[in-house]
């Protein structure tokens, strides 16, 4: 059954997916994720779709097979996937293990894969006075103060 | 795994403070360490404290000094010290899917509890988290067991048995040509190239597969 314990985010940003797995994904949430992407796919077209796997704690073959699969189904979509935040013991296991990830492009950061699919940043510098002008002990009593009659 | 407590348990004085020494030295240095173990003593002194109150105060002092990660192993290693049979064998009785998650989390505590590094980590998980999923889906069920191995060596000891009907491809499977309909067919091969040794026996009332993993 599909509960909230079981379901996993799925990030639209910028006509692009991002999917940040996260802890244990169980086969069963594994298989809610592949249908919600490629439902979220059609509904929105995207342009290219991320999946983070930098919270996860470990992935098996089983679920190697899973996001192999979810992948080729996007390509076939037209949409290409870009899998990132591979932790260096689980690239490790994998490699010992022989398992094949050609089917997806892999990207080492979240910002690296957002390039790939197209996605380019200007970052524009902030500098740290200017954003904290406000907040003179001045301003900072007065909002305080108004926090408190709010109560 | 040898045992490095001076005295009995629960005797005065409670913890060898020599032990606790030499694995807070590795971390902070042995005037560091005698300073953090004098003052969790002095904080401790009159009042009747367990082993993991002055363990918890120890790893305060360390993370002090060093970051997150380090005092996490230096909490493992504590406790080893303090107490070097806590790490007993896991059973666990393999279901339903549900279970595969269960077992490969089993592994994971007992990785932490050993200090493992974090590939040793990954690689017991994977072996656990292949052998529970091959026994959920083709044996109707099985048992699995994870252990330190015996006689001090250090390596982790699984063994997963089960009462299916017996891997009839086994040949084709170990030639890595064999795919499987639920995942890349890498469930044995991949065990296998995860661990330091392997035995596996199949028949018609069911397979028992051992492994080892060295860390």
């Amino acid at each position: 059954m599909k509960t909230f314990e079981n379901r996993i985010p799925v990030i639209q940003l910028w006509q692009r997916i991002v999917v940040p797995l996260q802890g244990d994904v169980t086969d069963e949430t594994a298989a809610f994720l592949v249908d919600d992407v490629l439902r979220t796919i059609r509904d929105t077209s995207a342009a290219g779709l991320v999946i983070d796997v930098t919270g996860m704690w470990t992935m098996d073959s089983h679920l190697c097979h899973v996001i192999a699969n979810l992948a080729a189904a996007a390509r076939l979509m037209g949409t290409p996937t870009v899998i990132c935040g591979m932790s260096a013991p689980i690239a490790m296991t994998l490699q010992t293990m022989g398992a094949d990830f050609r089917l997806a492009q892999t990207a080492l950061t979240l910002e690296d894969a957002l390039e790939r699919l197209g996605v380019s940043a200007v970052v524009s510098e902030l500098e740290p006075d200017d954003a904290f002008d406000d907040l003179t002990p001045e301003t900072i009593t007065s909002a305080a103060s108004f926090a408190k009659s709010a109560e | 795994m040898t045992d490095l407590r001076g005295k009995p348990p629960g005797g005065p004085g409670g913890l060898d403070d020599a032990a606790l020494l030499s694995v807070l030295a590795r971390y902070v240095g042995t005037a560091r360490a005698q300073g953090i173990l004098l003052r969790a003593r002095t904080e401790l002194r009159g009042r009747p404290a367990t082993d993991s109150q002055l363990i918890a105060r120890l790893v305060e002092g360390v993370r002090s000094f060093v970051g997150e990660l380090e005092s996490r192993k230096a909490f493992a290693e504590l406790t080893r010290a303090a107490s070097p049979k806590t790490v007993e064998a896991i059973e666990i009785d393999v279901k339903i899917e549900a279970d595969i998650a269960r077992a490969r989390l089993a592994a994971r505590d007992i990785c932490m509890a050993l200090g493992t590094s974090a590939l040793i980590l990954q690689k017991l998980a994977t072996v656990v988290s292949e052998l529970a999923r091959n026994q959920v889906l083709y044996a109707g069920g099985g048992k699995l067991v994870i252990r330190p191995c015996s006689s001090g060596r250090r390596c982790m000891h699984v063994v997963g048995s089960d009462k299916g009907g017996g891997i009839k491809n086994l040949p084709e499977i170990m030639s890595g040509k064999y795919k499987s309909r639920s995942g890349l067919g890498l469930g044995i091969l991949g065990t296998k190239r995860l661990s330091d040794k392997f035995e596996i026996e199949t028949g018609p009332s069911g397979t028992r597969i051992e492994v080892e993993v060295n860390y």
